[in-house]
């Protein structure tokens, strides 16, 4: 696969994006208005699930309607940029990997500084972090007093700096030499607070999680982002981006009071005018979580500090952005709210098994009628505008993981406390099956539920009762498959090596 | 798949398909359709234009099946083999239109598929035009792929095979209109594929086509229009006749309980879709046009007879199967090799149980037991009764294997002979139509293909009547006895009757389907019932 493939093709024709859209609001009209109500609580349920899905649909066509935004650049434009590179205790030989492709770019001044945060993070190796620092001859700063986890590790840094721009990596991160010529230019434009680019990841194909991660990034990566630019409403992913320094000093620094404070500090840019831009360009290639449970944390981290939006910065109400960003942010959020959908959909059918309740009552052809096309057309849009980079695996780990949707909603919701937590770039080797629980459970459910209703019923198999079966076995499908990763894996992690040769060439063997 | 293996495969497909037609299909009793069919290729060569236009038809096959029969003679199995040779023809083609679309591998899998179908195995043996349907079709589909895919020094040979074979099936039936729809539609998504001079030589074609068949039309017009006497008269499809045409497809003619769940497990669908989503699959023009050829004239159709008149009838659409057998295929090269080749033996498997059980299975809904009804009233109807069919058109195939002395007439009363529509029904004209049977003592009434006055003509009978007999012999093919005199009734007579139901399990008397048979018809409805 070349690794661009996801930025390539975006576009889908504007007609079938149309259609599109009438298949989502026909269906939608169809089961809640025009098809016999049954069970009230069910049936509120399941037309909860389907605005919320009516909603997921018509924003993401409307985000990747026009995916091609050009916008001009000026190469004579070459002010002072400092690299920050966090860092809180990953491999060395990971940080090390990253700070010499940091030192290969090529543009003509750049001052590359390590933000070490072992110290204060309790890291064995912040001192090993020190040595590589003066070995490479980087500046290395080093934090003597917690706050504010990365984000204060950032503001730090940046109480010491100076130069007008700053260019972020993670410390698995590494930039190509034409990352800062292919981003800086655009700060021509007095107007623009960041630019973000792709947040590829290198080691996609080398174990399950890892693949999985990355195909599910490549939607979002892809045409949304792209979509997004027109918009003026791109997401701050806090890696392999650019920052005006007045316009991040303006919002405050980088937000330090949630554990995703580069996608609120993103909206406090926006909402204070700043432009945003997204280069469809991999300028830079990092790792994916290789494990099941450094994938967990991940998105734990990205819903809740999303999530944070909603419930502690008013989102719906705020003052400073347009509609447009409106949406747009709360589209990005309001994904991590599916889980409750997903629990929703999951649940439909072993009520039907254990109560004999179902939510609408009508012909299951009726149904298919209008689900049918609908679904297909979606799936063919969602591959078409990710260039084939969109895979079941990736659908799998977003509908399966609905338990860490509910949890940071309802953490999020109730302000718990939530420690942040930095993904790990080695795999753990381990069983993590004990994180999907519920998913497991899923599946005797619905073979014991299934198996219940026709006691129950004398023997007797109702088409009813095969259309809930079916769905049953749909959702205990996709969840094996998020099963399977949460098992040990046997494929072994990318090394670091490789991951260096695997920047230089393009492209990896694996 | 090794290439060396693929003469074998089709030679043994072939083989597969005529064996199956020889031991399984030849016997089947001779349908409506089938004794429609042959009574218009009996005709003299204008006289099947004549009948033909007044049907739903065009007259191709009719003229073709006439000629066959005047040459070998005109039994049905001779009839039938007619259609077998087109469909064995067909499964060559199809593989190759697979191959030339998309790969020997793909194309195999859609030919086992096309050859294993209960769809087509059924309607390749009958005497109907539904296998040269899918001839003409599959040899136009060739022709077009070859527009876009064949070597340019070929080219005006594809564009006049495109061209010939369009006409043949313009004139073969109705329904390839469709087809050139599909084409039409296709080449204005992806005309950039095509050479050029395309556009010219496509209006050229169309404008060709339209002017031999614009006389047809006006002739039909001149007749009184599309189906002028013609019936059984067809009611609009539901959404449940739409994906039963695709069950069909599949899985054939299956009893009403195993067909609906197999429609209700739909949902699953779905995840067949999510499967299909892999790295680096790409739409192609060959997967959308065979898609399109699947599903768009379905569609189309089903709309229209919504919008205009219901014409929606399953085989219609059998010039489609061999796209669809290919999209199936094509869908499932989106999969990882390992779940595409579980998933293509689960299919294949699948659908040879259910062409199995189409093929033992009585109450296969495509099943009309004529001769067995026929053969039972026959053993059993004396001159004394009458025998009546309804709806009046199946006469045709019930008189087709009806050898008894009881007189045979039609409920509402029509005479065959007699040009014009079949009298409506009417429960006055029911009275006046029963009251000619005069002193016949039972009314054996064979109730099949119901147009809407099935159960008041029953209930008629029902509240005037004793009823002696019932016997379900196919799906929605019913006989039914009831007593309408008893002046000449002796008690010996009763009492004879009264045996012959209890020795036979109330399957009949001599001449009768025998046990085996009977036992094999288990989900038949079987009673007697008020028997004084």
């Amino acid at each position: 696969m070349h690794d661009e493939q996801f930025l390539k093709n975006t576009q889908v024709p504007k007609l079938l994006l149309a259609v599109n859209i009438l298949l989502a609001l026909f269906y939608f009209f169809m089961i809640a208005f025009f098809f016999q109500k049954g069970e009230l609580v069910l049936f509120w349920l399941l037309i909860f699930g389907e605005v919320f899905h009516l909603w997921q649909a018509i924003t993401f066509i409307w985000t990747i309607w026009d995916t091609e935004h050009d916008v001009p650049k000026d190469p004579q434009f070459t002010p002072p940029v400092d690299v920050f590179i966090t860092v809180a205790g990953e491999p060395i030989d990971v940080i090390e990997a990253t700070v010499r492709g940091a030192l290969a770019m090529d543009y003509p001044n750049f001052y590359v500084f390590i933000l070490n945060d072992g110290y204060v993070a309790k890291k064995e190796n912040w001192a090993d972090v020190v040595r590589l620092a003066d070995q490479l001859g980087v500046n290395c700063i080093t934090r003597r007093k917690p706050r504010g986890a990365k984000a204060g590790n950032i503001n730090n840094g940046l109480s010491v700096t100076e130069s007008p721009f700053v260019a972020f990596f993670d410390s698995d991160h590494i930039p190509k030499p034409e990352f800062l010529r292919e981003t800086v230019p655009y700060f021509a434009d007095s107007q623009l607070a960041f630019v973000q680019t792709p947040q590829f990841y290198k080691n996609s194909e080398t174990n399950f999680v890892a693949g999985g991660a990355w195909e599910q990034q490549s939607l979002f990566f892809g045409p949304i982002c792209k979509g997004k630019n027109r918009l003026n409403a791109v997401t701050m992913c806090g890696t392999n981006m650019v920052v005006r320094r007045t316009a991040l000093m303006e919002v405050g620094g980088m937000y330090e009071g949630s554990i995703a404070e580069d996608f609120i500090t993103g909206f406090f840019l926006h909402k204070n005018g700043w432009k945003s831009l997204y280069v469809p360009k991999v300028l830079a290639r990092g790792l994916a979580p290789e494990d099941f449970l450094a994938y967990t944390k991940q998105q734990a981290r990205w819903a809740r500090g999303s999530l944070d939006l909603i419930f502690q910065h008013n989102l719906l109400f705020t003052r400073g952005i347009t509609f447009k960003q409106r949406m747009q942010y709360l589209s990005s959020v309001s994904y991590f709210l599916s889980g409750w959908v997903v629990l929703i959909d999951a649940i439909i059918p072993l009520m039907f098994f254990f109560t004999g309740q179902f939510p609408i009552q009508t012909s299951t052809m009726a149904l298919a009628t209008v689900f049918i096309p609908y679904i297909l057309l979606m799936l063919y849009t969602i591959q078409r505008s990710s260039n084939s980079s969109f895979t079941y695996r990736a659908l799998a780990f977003s509908v399966a993981g609905f338990q860490i949707h509910i949890a940071s909603s309802v953490a999020s919701f109730f302000r718990r406390k939530s420690g942040f937590s930095i993904t790990p770039k080695r795999a753990q080797r381990g069983n993590f099956l004990y994180l999907t629980v519920a998913q497991m459970a899923y599946i005797p459910l619905v073979v014991a539920g299934a198996a219940y209703s026709v006691v129950h019923a004398h023997g007797v198999v109702t088409p009813a009762w095969v259309a809930n079966f079916s769905w049953g076995l749909i959702n205990a499908v996709v969840f094996a498959k998020y099963v399977r990763a949460a098992a040990p894996q046997t494929q072994e992690p990318m090394t670091v090596s490789a991951l260096l040769q695997a920047t230089q060439n393009q492209e990896v063997e694996i | 798949m090794k290439r060396v293996y693929i003469p074998y495969i089709l030679i043994g497909l072939v083989v597969f398909a005529f064996l199956f037609s020889m031991f399984y299909m030849m016997p089947q009793s001779i349908g409506l359709d089938e004794s429609q069919t042959l009574w218009q290729a009996e005709h003299t060569f204008t006289g099947i234009f004549y009948v033909v236009g007044q049907d739903v038809h065009v007259p191709l096959y009719h003229i073709m099946l006439h000629y066959w029969l005047m040459l070998f003679g005109s039994s049905v199995t001779v009839a039938r083999l007619l259609s077998l040779i087109f469909y064995l023809v067909t499964i060559p083609l199809v593989y190759y239109l697979g191959k030339i679309a998309f790969n020997e591998s793909l194309s195999i899998f859609a030919t086992i598929l096309f050859t294993i179908s209960p769809f087509t195995n059924w309607y390749g043996s009958i005497i109907r035009m539904y296998s040269l349907l899918t001839l003409v079709t599959v040899a136009s589909q060739i022709f077009f792929i070859l527009l876009f895919k064949g070597k340019p020094e070929h080219r005006k040979a594809y564009w006049f095979g495109y061209f010939f074979s369009c006409l043949l099936g313009i004139y073969t039936h109705y329904f390839f209109l469709l087809m050139l729809g599909v084409d039409g539609l296709f080449y204005i998504a992806y005309h950039k594929i095509f050479p050029k001079h395309s556009l010219r030589n496509f209006v050229m074609i169309t404008l060709i086509l339209a002017a031999l068949f614009v006389p047809w039309l006006y002739y039909v017009h001149t007749l009184g229009g599309f189906g002028a006497n013609t019936t059984p008269k067809l009611t609009a499809p539901s959404t449940v006749d739409v994906f039963n045409t695709f069950s069909n497809f599949l899985f054939g003619f299956q009893a009403d309980p195993l067909n609906t769940a197999i429609l209700s497990a739909w949902p699953l669908l779905t995840l067949l879709l999510f499967f299909a989503l892999q790295k680096n699959q790409k739409v192609s023009p060959e997967g959308v046009y065979f898609t399109a050829a699947a599903i768009v004239p379905i569609v189309l159709a089903a709309a229209l007879s919504h919008v205009i008149e219901p014409f929606y009838l399953s085989r219609y659409f059998i010039g489609f199967f061999p796209s669809f057998c290919l999209a199936v295929a094509w869908f499932f090269s989106f999969y990882p090799q390992s779940a595409a080749t579980v998933g293509k033996f689960a299919l294949a498997g699948f659908m040879v149980v259910m062409l199995q059980i189409q093929t033992v299975n009585p109450q296969a809904s495509v099943k009309e037991d004529y001769s067995q009804v026929a053969s039972y009233v026959s053993a059993n109807a004396s001159s004394r009764d009458i025998v009546a069919v309804s709806a009046p058109f199946t006469v045709y195939p019930f008189e087709y294997y009806y050898t008894g002395s009881a007189t045979l007439t039609t409920l509402p009363v029509w005479d065959q002979l007699v040009s014009g529509p079949i009298p409506a029904f009417t429960t006055s004209t029911l009275a006046a139509n029963v009251g000619t049977f005069g002193n016949y003592q039972k009314l054996y009434l064979i109730l099949s293909y119901n147009q809407g006055y099935e159960s008041d003509l029953q209930m008629y009978f029902e509240t005037h009547y004793q009823r002696l007999y019932e016997q379900n012999f196919s799906p929605d093919l019913t006989l039914y006895v009831y007593q309408l005199n008893y002046n000449n009734t002796t008690l010996a007579d009763m009492q004879t009757i009264v045996n012959s139901y209890a020795v036979s399990g109330g399957a009949g008397a001599a001449g009768t389907p025998s046990t085996e048979q009977a036992s094999s018809t288990s989900s038949a409805t079987l009673s007697v019932v008020n028997y004084q």
